[in-house]
């Protein structure tokens, strides 16, 4: 056994490259933009600028070949990629760009579509995507987008949750229903659509996460063939593509700002003269937030072992996600107790203390949990507890 | 990184589930448990047949000098199997406070019996302010006249009672710091003035208290420097703690597959039970306790193997992640039994007896947690 992580020699040259880079085209306003409430316009055009010079260079999509904008890195050196921008606070940058990306490049693109996926690589155009946790919790009877054919164009009607930074996006990439009491694999369409079509309006949904979030309400929206993505129905299958995108859980190293930031608070704020990390209930509670994040970390590990040697990950990748959203929120329950009320200061407070991060953290932890009951079920089926199924009428489902 | 066992290690591991499929079905599990020692001779004898007690001991002094992760597959089966035996007491603490307290005489003489097996020692360390560091052991040992009295009690020791010795840790100087001031004495259990009694409760395996009432012990039993001997315990505890948490792993990793295969095959209103998502949701913690717990055992018993700076933290963390989990797990995988979980003869609730047990044994969550904080200076 050997439990250290380290890169391979042709990885450390990269990593070398990946951070002189990095030194020369990171501005400092976007050296950790991850966690600010709002990226108000100022700041995104400076992310935007960072994500052309990133697709210039092949790295929003660095596994694609370089004909399809990317780089043609190998899975080793698209980690250090991934793993450099992620402890800077821009994975996300990544993770937008691909689920869109992979959608289009399993239909085989040609002409239009292939210019488009060259622009949204080379990071000239942003998309949002529409907001589901896991495909395979797709319900068609509760999709709020259906979409009806008229001649060679399709209608769509309805509303959906949007997620994107970037402010003006070229395209909107959606699932919509045919038939909401089909079943899933057959009841879905893909689309990437121009947001500017008439009957399509944007509105801002405010929400705990600082991700920002658009509610888009699609009334009898005509949209062209070109939009479909792949062949009719083929959504559901296009969706779970989309899942394949990075995730920070792909990767063995844990980027955990806020456990350090705490455990450093505890260390330097003193109640009557006394570090607050001596006090035994608190220090009980710091290591515990501490054992969590090295059990993420195992898992990572593991995760990673088992990829490189072309092990079957079942109900791994499932549960490190699991694992991680479980101690996230045992964190912001475990930064309340240390911290007592300051833990609920934001970055606009002068007393805040960490510039609101803690606060930050709380908030994050309870948005990202939201997709636990999706990692619960996937590990249930990989251990063959099948789940009821409810009855659905007239399914085609064999 | 490579997670993998090597190539020993995974012969270990075959050769170790094949001895303990054929040797520790759960009705021998419950019959030794309910037997008044706890101790299976027949059982022990085969484990010295086949090396296991001479794993932790260097060739030189009769044993194999096997690294503490090719234990730890050993430890792993165990746990699985719920074995019970002297091995920890014996051929791991002992053997280990031997190794690094002993002269070469002592070494010499008394790791070899321990490797064979014929001797089974016992270390005598907590005692009634349980605890495992050194503030809490108390039990006086007077110098006078070229030898040491004891006096006072132990509590808690497993093994005490079948042991032929104990390794009895005293203290012979107080003062400021608790962690000087410590000696070891070689005791015979038969020794006058040495009583022992085995303590009931759902406890297993088994404890005991030992009692010294005016116990004599010549100054050449007195194993390592008179009042220096913490450093030799601390050193033994971690070995000993990292394979107790590899133990506890593979008990662990039973129960959570005792709650998936139940949940499969137990039907309820016409389906398995298992298709119940709040069945699920305990399975799935039982798994997540399992896998916790292993790969934290692993990695602390690879440390120690590497004689990595940072090996007693992640022993601690390691004690911390099966103190909690085992038991957390039993009680999940309880809660998908039901009724039938609670039936001796079922197999489940020796596990459970084994993790309410195993969880204070070398340390409970609170210690360890306490003790990574002081080791990672928070």
């Amino acid at each position: 056994m050997d439990f250290t992580y380290k890169y391979t020699d042709g990885q450390q040259r990269f990593q070398g490259e990946v951070q002189s880079w990095l030194e020369v085209h990171l501005p400092d306003e976007v050296q950790d933009s991850s966690g600010q409430p709002v990226l108000d316009q100022t700041s995104w055009g400076v992310c935007a600028a960072l994500r052309e010079k990133l697709g210039a260079k092949g790295w929003l999509t660095p596994q694609e070949p370089i004909e399809r904008g990317g780089e043609g890195l190998d899975p080793a050196n698209a980690t250090v990629l991934f793993e450099e921008l992620d402890a800077r606070g821009l994975g996300w940058l990544l993770e937008e760009t691909a689920g869109a990306l992979r959608a289009i490049a399993r239909c085989d693109a040609q002409g239009d579509r292939e210019s488009l996926a060259t622009a949204i690589a080379n990071g000239r155009i942003g998309c949002w995507r529409s907001q589901f946790h896991s495909i395979d919790d797709l319900d068609p009877g509760d999709w709020g987008i259906q979409v009806t054919r008229d001649a060679d164009d399709r209608i769509l009607d309805g509303e959906g949750i949007f997620q994107g930074r970037d402010p003006a996006p070229g395209y909107l990439w959606t699932l919509a229903v045919h038939d909401p009491e089909c079943h899933p694999e057959q009841a879905f369409s893909a689309f990437l659509i121009p947001p500017n079509l008439d009957g399509i309006s944007i509105h801002p949904v405010r929400r705990m996460s600082p991700d920002p979030a658009h509610r888009i309400c699609f009334d009898q929206v005509r949209i062209p063939p070109h939009c479909l993505v792949g062949q009719e129905k083929d959504g559901w299958d296009l969706g779970r593509s989309t899942f394949l995108i990075p995730s920070a859980t792909a990767y063995t190293s844990v980027q955990d700002q806020p456990l350090d930031d705490l455990l450093d608070y505890a260390r330097t704020t003193t109640v009557q003269g006394v570090s607050i990390a001596a006090e035994p209930v608190r220090q009980q509670l710091l290591m515990e937030a501490y054992i969590n994040r090295g059990i993420q970390r195992l898992f990572r590990m593991r995760d990673t072992w088992m990829r490189s040697t072309g092990t079957a990950l079942t109900y791994h990748a499932a549960q490190t996600r699991l694992w991680e959203q479980r101690s996230a929120l045992r964190l912001s329950e475990i930064t309340r107790e240390v911290m007592g009320v300051y833990a609920l200061l934001d970055h606009r407070d002068p007393r805040a203390p960490n510039n609101g991060n803690f606060e930050l953290q709380q908030r994050l932890a309870l948005t990202n949990s939201s997709a636990s009951g999706s990692d619960s079920k996937i590990i249930a089926r990989a251990l063959g507890l099948a789940s009821q199924e409810p009855e659905r009428v007239g399914s085609s489902a064999g | 990184m490579d997670l993998a066992l090597n190539e020993v290690q995974t012969m270990l591991q075959n050769s170790a589930r094949e001895f303990m499929e054929a040797e520790m079905p759960k009705s021998r599990v419950l019959e030794i448990d309910d037997s008044p020692s706890g101790f299976a001779v027949d059982l022990w004898e085969k484990m010295c047949g086949i090396g296991w007690a001479g794993m932790a001991v260097p060739e030189e002094y009769g044993g194999s000098g096997n690294s503490f992760t090719d234990l730890g597959v050993i430890y792993e089966t165990m746990g699985y199997y719920a074995c019970s035996s002297p091995h920890l007491s014996s051929a791991v603490l002992c053997s280990q406070v031997i190794l690094e307290a002993g002269s070469q005489e002592q070494k010499q003489t008394l790791l070899p019996g321990i490797a064979s097996g014929q001797q089974i020692f016992s270390l005598a360390l907590t005692e009634p302010e349980y605890g495992w560091g050194a503030d809490t052991v108390h039990l006086q040992a007077t110098r006078h006249n070229g030898s040491f009295t004891l006096e006072g009690d132990k509590l808690f020791i497993p093994d005490a009672n079948v042991a032929d010795r104990l390794l009895v840790v005293a203290r012979t100087t107080a003062g400021p710091d608790p962690e000087h001031g410590l000696s070891i004495f070689i005791v015979d259990k038969d020794a006058p003035g040495v009583s022992v009694r085995v303590q009931t409760g759902w406890i297993g395996p088994k404890v005991c208290e030992v009692n010294f009432a005016n116990v004599s012990v010549s100054e050449s039993n007195v194993l390592g420097p008179v009042d220096g001997a913490w450093p030799a315990i601390a050193k033994s505890l971690d070995r000993g703690t990292a394979l107790l948490c590899a133990y506890m792993a593979g008990g662990t990793q039973k129960v959570f597959e005792m709650a998936r295969d139940y949940s499969q095959t137990r039907i309820a209103f016409g389906v398995p039970i298992g298709t119940f998502q709040r069945v699920q949701d305990h399975v799935i913690d039982t798994l997540n306790e399992a896998d916790a717990a292993k790969w934290s055992a692993y990695e602390a018993l690879w440390k120690l193997d590497q004689d990595d700076p940072g090996a007693s933290v992640s022993i601690s963390m390691a004690k911390a992640v099966v103190s909690t989990g085992f038991p957390k797990a039993c009680e999940a995988s309880h809660h998908v039994h039901a009724g039938i979980g609670t039936d001796l003869e079922f197999g489940l609730t020796q596990y459970t007896k084994r993790a309410r047990t195993l969880q204070h044994y070398l340390g409970d969550a609170i210690y360890h947690k306490a003790r990574m904080a002081k080791l990672l200076a928070v």
